[in-house]
């Protein structure tokens, strides 16, 4: 009885071993690309949508331990200059407001907001916020993919993990290394190729922290423009944005 | 009073205490991280702990189980004091016209007293107790006890930075 147990074991660790062994030579799935790409040009193709994301994003303490923190996302956006999203998380809740001028930020609860000028479409928008204001703008890569801004030409690594399930939706899941990030990716199976899901380990700290966000979308959302605008509360108070210090990151502007 | 300003502080230390984080999970897969840890946070200085030695042993990674029994180490206490953050302030603002100080020459006083405990230019990330809010040309200030901080979004956190008193 133990012999019989232990064989099937033996074997499941010698497929396991021969798959981690098999490392040095980075495959690169076209169709795992092509899926990849299906999903670029269909988020392009969206006009307006609305996504909902359940995130887990793991912070690495001094010591090394690993913790999490969750939040959630609410996405509204009227392409190519509109956008509206709230992140609610245990420590933080933000708004942020872009209606194609200016991008203002609000915490809503310390009721402290600021105003900046805006560049004409969302992606320039990210842009500016990740470079100038240290501020990542919430699920950016949904408006990466599909556009020449997009990294996938870094990638070095594509497979197929075959079909998996999120939340009840059929999806195929890919695995893909670009230099920074190992990350993953469902996407929806049929004629919405949507991502359901998306898993991100940092590399470059060797606690592999991890981000995972698991999306729920609405293609058809009903919203009118002040959606996008900010309204001050009467009480609230402006504030300022602390510019990205030039000195120790950047090589160069 | 003096016990509890004592122990104001030493909240306020361990709140600086609870952004002692060296990393952070990137968040895209297009678009390289903004300033992470670093430009947001307190003062970390531990970058270069590690050396690296731990890397190559990709072995140690099932010996994880064991790591978990840190877990009580007290780190989530600290980050739900930053919660409080976030309350506390939002009770300082609000006393509404609670804020406008014509006790100049006392104010002065406090001030004094306080610059020297607190160096302008210095940023914290939440306030000592009993703030008011002061707007001065547009610009929102909180006086604490005669410091004055200038809130200002770094990223999305919200911190302060000592100024001198607003004319």
């Amino acid at each position: 009885m133990k012999q019989l147990s232990y064989f099937p074991i033996l074997a499941v660790a010698v497929g396991v071993a021969t798959q981690v062994g098999a490392q040095p030579a980075p495959t690169i799935d076209p169709g795992a690309m092509a899926a990849l790409d299906r999903v670029g040009t269909y988020l392009r193709s969206l006009k307006a949508f609305q996504i909902r994301a359940a995130i887990t994003a793991e912070v690495v303490l001094d010591d090394g331990q690993k913790v999490q923190s969750d939040s959630v996302a609410d996405l509204l956006v009227n392409k190519p200059n509109k956008l509206r999203a709230e992140v609610t998380g245990d420590r933080q809740h933000r708004l942020f407001f872009y209606e194609g001028k200016t991008f203002t930020l609000f915490a809503q609860r310390m009721n402290l907001y600021a105003t900046t000028s805006a560049p004409p479409t969302i992606i320039e928008l990210a842009e500016k916020l990740n470079k100038d204001l240290d501020i990542d703008l919430p699920l950016v890569d949904m408006f990466y993919w599909g556009t020449p801004k997009s990294t996938v030409g870094e990638i070095n690594s594509a497979i197929d993990l075959g079909p998996s399930s999120v939340g009840g939706v059929t999806c195929q899941q890919f695995a893909f290394r670009q230099p920074g990030i190992d990350w993953q990716i469902w996407i929806q199976n049929g004629d919405y190729p949507l991502p359901r899901k998306l898993v991100i380990s940092t590399l470059t700290d060797e606690a592999r922290p991890e981000y995972t966000s698991v999306y729920t979308w609405n293609l058809a959302p009903s919203f009118d423009d002040t959606a996008f605008v900010f309204d001050a509360p009467k009480d609230a108070h402006p504030i300022s944005f602390a510019q990205v210090k030039a000195a120790p990151t950047s090589t160069g502007k | 009073m003096n016990r509890f300003t004592s122990i104001a502080v030493a909240l306020v230390l361990s709140c600086t205490a609870s952004f002692a984080q060296r990393a952070n999970a990137r968040s895209s897969v297009n678009s390289s991280p903004s300033g992470n840890a670093s430009a947001n946070r307190g003062a970390n200085a531990n970058a270069n702990r590690n050396a690296n030695a731990n890397q190559n042993t990709n072995v140690n990674r099932n010996v994880n189980a064991n790591q978990n029994v840190n877990v009580n180490r007290n780190v989530n206490v600290n980050q739900n004091v930053n919660v409080n953050r976030d309350v506390n302030v939002h009770g300082g603002y609000y006393n509404q016209g609670c804020c406008y100080n014509n006790g100049g020459a006392a104010v002065a006083v406090a001030a004094a007293a306080a610059v020297t405990a607190v160096a302008i230019g210095s940023m914290v990330h939440s306030l000592p107790p009993s703030c008011s809010a002061v707007v001065v040309n547009g610009t929102t200030f909180q006086n604490c006890g005669g410091t004055y901080y200038q809130p200002q979004f770094a990223g999305t956190d919200v911190n302060y930075v000592v100024v001198a008193p607003p004319k």
